[in-house]
């Protein structure tokens, strides 16, 4: 019932997030400075260095944080109002950075539990909506195994299961590929491709090669603030002509490193008798943080 | 709030330590009653209403709060559904101090009943200050400084010039006993109800509704 | 290549940095402080409990809380090359912050009588000489401060559920009380009554029939045992709680060294505890400004003038 009004409330045209000025501070640490984001429905990735704000960011959209200032709209509404935040937590989704599982719980009753907090309250309706989530994880055979006794990877693939319930409008995911193994980061891969074509999907990631293969826009956090936004292929376009590969390691160069071949790739200006080659996201990631710490050491 | 959702949070409380600690409980009290006529009766069954406290402290542990925060259960329903099992460890200790009265004695064991009430909400109120500074689960921590705060007030009685904490002969001053744990009590609530908002709202603005 | 320094030294002052800087260990120091340092209870000799319960009871459950924190990074811990067992004696270690603490709080305790109060009447401290006054004063409470926490470690290792750390502190205060108080309750002289006055870690020595505002109680009771077999009763336990806890991932060599000196610990504990029960007082005495005199235990104490 409510997965179907889900469903009805999608809206693809208009912004999923949209936050003005957006502010956050923890004890005299700024972890999020005046962000402005608009987020459209689709796989958005967020990257960005450790400490930039990216987890901050995300339990603020996920409804379980308050903003200190600054507007916040997630889809369509305005969390600040408690009717309105209950609204957006039925269109939502969210896998933190570190989930613990509460002691004793099976994969199966842990899901179903949440399913139930979830207001999927018809017994047979929440059955089959925890099997199919259990399914898209791959973890249908280990429904009935203790959340103890699962490894790492299939412990995230729990929370993964949990998140997708509902298929909700808004999909808020920190690392979520942490701990899988490559066939089952394809299989999520997968998985939230599908529901990228219907929902937002945020994923906030230090893989690269995730957003690379997944997302059509991509969010830059640095410090607390928002480097870049914009598609995926724009961030790369911006690396065009500043890579390259050489036999040496360019002291110039803004970042160098050696790859399998034995040549070291060198981002920045080119350095003599080098190859300019075509640049990865990874690659331009990496030249808007040389970029960004540039300016922040030049001021 | 569907009875549902009730089930299934209340299948989610950490019963077998809840249990436990009660079971814990009742044997101090069960010690506390062979003993009855001695003078290790009431440390003992001051240590019972302390443990009883201890074990009120894990009613509120939610290892996977993070994400149960971002449901439409919010955090204040699902302690609402919580809060009666508190009752368990209250009904263990303030039975076991109603079995131990013995209606011609000269110990009045039934003015301990708010002893326990308060060792409860003690339990209750620290977990919920835990859980407010960033511990999901903050059962541990908070059993043991429900526990040390409880058993310390009423064995040590700090306060002995002005009230008595756990007046087991006569009270030399019965409305101020009674006032100081109906304080206790007020305090705890207010803890829990402020603690226990939900944490998505906005950090320095009213809520709009 | 130089033989590597044992991680044991840095390991025991990282832990017993922790140990010194934990929030309840800290409670607990200031509050046995606090209780040594206000109003004098009516016998010095019930003393004692303070350290034992203020900074052994909660440096019990600090041990324990110290020695489960690293469970969560197990994985990366148990891949280092410094064994388990080493850690847990680096945490056996840091129990030495307890015991160093309750021996400033005992002499922080005979300063604050000395300088502030009267010496006692030689009856407040019954039969006891003064060799046996310093060990129950002195000597007890620091074994007891360094025990508690020592089972602390061994409740971390070995114990994984919720609240372990509480009901093990609790059922070892029962478990003292029951001991110490009992007895003299059911007939003191009594050979089952004697050896379960002495079949605890920790022991009540005295009765009396002071109470909060009366200083000076005017009839002591002593109750019966030895101290000072029951002093090295103790520090076997003591020793055998650090054998339980380095027992817990313990393997080959290590395991067997352990299990040894286990059964060695085990040996002197029972025979202190024998020695405790049959070289000391087997009944109990009344002390009053009157004398001396052999007492029933069962009479009741008469009550203060």
């Amino acid at each position: 019932m409510v997965t179907d009004a889900i469903r009805k409330g999608a809206n693809m045209t208009a912004p999923a997030i949209e936050l003005r000025g957006v502010s956050r501070r923890f004890r005299g640490a700024t972890a999020l400075d005046d962000v402005q984001l608009e987020v459209m429905p689709g796989i958005v990735g967020l990257l960005g260095p450790n400490g930039a704000g990216k987890t901050t960011l995300l339990r603020i959209l996920a409804t379980v944080l308050g903003a200190d200032g600054g507007s916040v709209r997630i889809l369509g509404r305005d969390p600040a109002d408690a009717v309105e935040r209950t609204e957006i937590r039925r269109r939502l989704g969210y896998l933190p950075q570190e989930l613990q599982y509460p002691r004793g719980f099976t994969t199966y009753r842990f899901v179903d539990y949440m399913a139930v907090l979830k207001e999927i309250e018809e017994p047979a309706a929440r059955r089959a909506e925890v099997r199919r989530v259990l399914e898209d994880v791959d973890l249908r055979d280990r429904a009935a195994k203790s959340i103890r006794t699962l490894s790492g990877g299939q412990r995230r693939r729990v929370g993964l299961a949990q998140a997708l319930l509902g298929s909700p409008e808004l999909l808020v995911l920190d690392e979520p590929t942490t701990g899988l193994d490559p066939e089952q980061r394809v299989a999520l891969r997968t998985v939230l491709a599908e529901r990228g074509r219907a929902s937002t999907v945020l994923i906030a990631t230090h893989q690269t090669e995730d957003v690379a293969a997944l997302c059509e826009h991509v969010v830059v956090l640095d410090r607390g603030s928002v480097s870049f936004q914009g598609t995926v292929a724009a961030l790369v376009r911006e690396a065009q002509g500043r890579v390259w590969l050489a036999d040496t390691a360019d002291p110039r160069a803004q970042v160098s490193w050696r790859t399998a071949t034995g040549r070291y790739r060198n981002l920045g200006e080119a350095p003599a008798e080098a190859e300019l080659v075509e640049p990865t996201l990874e690659d331009a990631y990496l030249l808007l943080r040389g970029a960004t710490e540039s300016e922040a050491v030049a001021a | 709030m569907s009875a549902s959702v009730g089930r299934a949070v209340l299948r989610a409380a950490p019963w077998p330590t809840l249990l436990g600690g009660c079971v814990a409980a009742a044997a101090l009290f069960g010690i506390a009653a062979a003993l009855r006529h001695g003078a290790l009766a009431f440390p003992l069954s001051l240590l019972g209403l302390g443990l009883c406290g201890a074990t009120a402290a894990y009613v509120l542990d939610e290892a996977s709060a993070e994400v149960e925060d971002a449901t439409p259960t919010g955090r204040r329903a699902r302690v609402a559904w919580r809060l009666p099992i508190a009752l368990l460890p209250f009904a263990v200790g303030a039975a076991a101090v109603l079995m131990l009265d013995d209606p011609g004695g000269a110990a009045g064991w039934d003015r301990l009943v708010p002893v326990a009430a308060a060792s409860v909400a003690c339990g209750l109120g620290v977990a919920s200050a835990l859980r407010r500074s960033g511990r999901l689960a903050p059962g541990d921590l908070a059993s043991a400084i429900a526990f040390g705060l409880v058993f310390l007030a009423v064995a040590f009685e700090p306060l002995d010039a002005w009230v008595s904490l756990a007046p087991l002969e006569s009270p030399s001053y019965p409305l101020a006993t009674a006032l100081a744990w109906a304080l206790v009590l007020l305090s705890c609530a207010a803890v829990l109800a402020a603690c226990e908002r939900d944490p998505g709202r906005p950090a320095n603005r009213k809520e709009t509704v | 290549m130089p033989a590597a320094r044992s991680p044991l030294v840095p390991l025991a002052w990282i832990e017993a940095k922790r140990f010194a800087r934990h929030p309840l260990f800290l409670t607990g120091f200031v509050l046995a402080l606090v209780f040594s340092g206000g109003e004098y209870g009516p016998a010095e000799l019930d003393h004692q409990f303070v350290p034992a319960f203020f900074v052994g009871l909660f440096g019990l459950v600090v041990a324990a809380r110290l020695t489960a924190s690293t469970r969560r990074s197990e994985a990366v811990v148990d891949a280092a090359p410094v064994s388990e067992t080493t850690r847990t004696a680096a945490l056996c270690a840091a129990c030495l912050v307890p015991a160093a603490a309750a021996l400033i709080v005992v002499v922080f305790f005979r300063l604050v009588l000395a300088i502030f109060y009267d010496p006692r009447p030689a009856y407040s401290y019954g039969v006891f000489t003064t060799g046996e006054r310093y060990v129950i004063l002195l000597v007890l409470p620091v074994i007891a401060c360094l025990g508690a926490p020592l089972l602390g470690v061994a409740v971390g290792r070995w114990l994984r559920f919720p609240g372990a750390p509480l009901l093990v502190a609790v059922a070892l205060f029962v478990w003292g009380m029951l001991a110490g108080y009992r007895p003299s309750q059911m007939g003191a002289s009594t050979w089952p009554a004697r050896i379960l006055h002495m079949l605890t870690p920790y022991t009540a020595w005295i009765e009396h029939n002071g109470s909060g505002d009366l200083w000076v109680p005017t009839v002591v009771r002593s109750l019966t045992g030895s101290p000072a077999w029951f002093a090295v009763w103790t520090l076997a336990l003591c020793a055998l709680a650090a054998c339980a806890a380095l027992l817990h991932g313990a393997e080959g060599r290590v395991r067997r060294a352990v299990v040894r000196a286990s059964c060695v610990a085990g040996a002197v504990a029972v025979t202190s505890l024998t020695l405790a029960v049959v070289t000391g007082y087997s009944v109990t005495h009344d002390s009053s400004s009157e004398g001396t005199v052999v007492s029933d235990s069962r009479t009741p104490l008469p009550p203060h003038p």
